[in-house]
């Protein structure tokens, strides 16, 4: 594993890796390696990773890092950082582990895409070309956050690069398809939302009841498919 | 055995000690703002510490009960009251059945929790039974605590809870408080408002004028302040450079600068990532005094070493354990 990494602490439970500052696939199969290994450890005191862009943020329980570990004086967290970068000298683990696939309908429709009048503008391009540049692309999660279930997709074809918007929208419908500089990502609950919305998926981003709440995870591979308004509600209804 | 609420009061939720491992989906922990408190109530209910808890929000609640039941009380926010006479909070209290328990003003704190033995019966959704409001998920049908709503304690107690409440029983009395408590250094106290950090990641992005403000002014809770996190108010707090974060996690007790220069505590639902430059970490312990604060009371922050944060964390959880020893001594 690339040895190039930094460990802060960000709090007394929860310690960072940071494998770079931009934004980058190679940078981002790192973080996810490293998920997966300390996962894979199983230590006594793990409690969580949230993978980032360029980091991995790992919780872990004082208490019990103290107890299943002789610390010699040191603190628990010390501690943690100590086992992390002996965990992350195993390089066995390349990148063979199977992603998923994600395919997403989007309804490209003007009725759902407030916004994608103004990205098109911006790169002098038609509406048509933002859906085809939207959908020829692949993309990878780097990261959920915001809401459960809002997936950070990257990266976005320079064409269709576009800011913020200055002032957030008050409410963005649920499945609201959108734009933030070189990212994409889909709002899985009708929030105040910033980002240029240009479709609509149909999709039911998270939902408690199922047994895996959220669509997407991050690492997987995503790909939008334009589909029909009639389309939309028919998916919509299934 | 179950209780009906009457008035839910500003804001009423069932809360336990969170949600984890759902982070990496952008799931918040959330549970209880005052976690201290809400393990005191536990303990002296005779339950686990991350029980099921109401955490119930300034004063105005009135909770009828409908069967004789045990709880305890702790945080603050308000006195309860069973007609004229008052609930002492941080004590097992058993209470008879069809008896009412009003919530009224208090100058001190802002939140306060209800144990029951046993816990609140309600489903557990991804590992715990939390209300997170944004996203309707949790706690009592994802949704903050009505009138009229009734709530079940669960069957199951523990042989703690079974004596704890066989020792208090009074028959026709509508109350009794335990004559047994807390040490008082165990007691939750929230009138201290120096809250002790320490440096951020992102510290060292701040002018040297704003580390010494950050030191030495006051910061008011404002009125945009709710479970999520708290936006404060001072001076405002500069960077070196104007520079940009990648979003990376964030967490309960993280102090975040928004582009105006305001600082923003995170709390109990903080999201799970975040990218405004972090100027300080709260220490754990300190989070309850945070929980506990009102839109309008003043905070100051205090530096201690990452090290003292850690220490003092572990000597709270030990502080915690043994209480429970000698509730298990008297009782268990």
């Amino acid at each position: 594993m690339n040895p190039l990494y930094q460990i802060h602490p960000l709090s007394e439970t929860a310690v960072t890796i940071e494998f770079g500052k931009e934004i980058s696939p190679l940078i981002h199969q790192q973080v996810m390696q490293a998920d997966k290994l300390l996962k894979s450890a199983a230590f006594q005191w793990w409690i969580e990773n949230v993978p980032a862009y360029t980091t991995l943020t790992v919780f872990y329980n004082p208490a019990e890092v103290k107890h299943s570990n002789d610390l010699h004086g040191a603190t628990a967290g010390n501690k943690v950082i100590e086992i992390i970068k002996q965990a992350l000298q195993f390089s066995g683990v390349t990148e063979t582990e199977n992603r998923n696939e994600i395919i997403v309908p989007v309804c490209y429709d003007e009725e759902f895409a407030y916004d994608i009048g103004y990205v098109a503008s911006c790169h002098h391009i038609s509406a048509d070309e933002v859906i085809q540049l939207h959908t020829q692309t692949g993309y990878t999660v780097y990261m959920m956050g915001f809401t459960p279930g809002f997936p950070y997709m990257g990266v976005l074809p320079e064409q269709l690069d576009t800011p913020r918007k200055t002032t957030p929208r008050a409410e963005v419908a649920a499945g609201s398809v959108g734009i933030a500089g070189k990212q994409t990502g889909i709002y899985p609950f009708a929030t105040p939302g910033g980002w240029q919305i240009i479709g609509r998926t149909p999709l039911k981003l998270f939902d408690v009841k199922r047994e895996g709440p959220a669509i997407f995870q991050p690492g997987d591979k995503v790909k939008f498919e334009a589909i029909t308004k009639e389309t939309f509600y028919q998916l919509q209804q299934a | 055995m179950s209780i009906r609420i009457i008035k839910p009061g500003l804001l009423a939720t069932v809360q336990d000690g969170g949600r984890r491992g759902y982070q990496s989906l952008g799931v918040p922990v959330g549970g209880a703002m005052d976690e201290f408190a809400m393990h005191i109530a536990n303990l002296l209910a005779g339950n686990a510490i991350t029980d099921a808890v109401i955490e119930f929000t300034l004063h105005g609640a009135e909770v009828l009960f409908e069967k004789d039941m045990l709880i305890s009380l702790s945080g603050g926010g308000a006195t309860a009251f069973i007609d004229d006479m008052e609930i002492p909070y941080n004590k097992a209290i058993w209470v008879k059945a069809f008896t009412l328990i009003k919530f009224k003003s208090s100058s001190s704190g802002c939140r306060t929790y209800m144990a029951v033995a046993g816990g609140w019966d309600v489903p557990e959704l991804m590992k715990s039974r939390s209300t997170y409001l944004p996203a309707s998920i949790g706690g009592f049908s994802g949704r903050a605590l009505q009138s009229c709503d009734v709530l079940k304690s669960k069957e199951n107690k523990t042989t703690l809870s079974k004596n704890i409440s066989k020792s208090l029983y009074s028959g026709d009395a509508l109350f009794k408080a335990a004559n047994w408590g807390l040490f008082l250094k165990h007691i939750p106290g929230y009138n201290n408002k120096t809250i002790r950090f320490f440096k951020g990641s992102e510290w060292n992005w701040f002018t040297e004028t704003s580390h010494r403000l950050f030191l030495n002014n006051n910061f008011l809770v404002t009125g945009q302040s709710n479970r999520m996190g708290y936006r404060l108010k001072s001076e405002a707090l500069q960077l070196i450079n104007k520079r940009e974060l990648l979003s990376t996690a964030v967490t309960r007790g993280t102090v975040q600068v928004t582009p105006d220069g305001n600082a923003a505590l995170l709390m109990a639902d903080a999201q799970t990532t975040g990218g405004y430059p972090r100027i300080a970490q709260v220490a754990a312990v300190d989070l309850s005094v945070c929980a506990q604060l009102k839109p309008g009371e003043n905070i100051r922050f205090k530096e201690i070493s990452i090290d003292e944060a850690e220490h003092l964390l572990l000597e709270r959880e030990k502080e915690l354990r043994e209480i429970h020893h000698h509730l298990t001594l008297r009782f268990g």
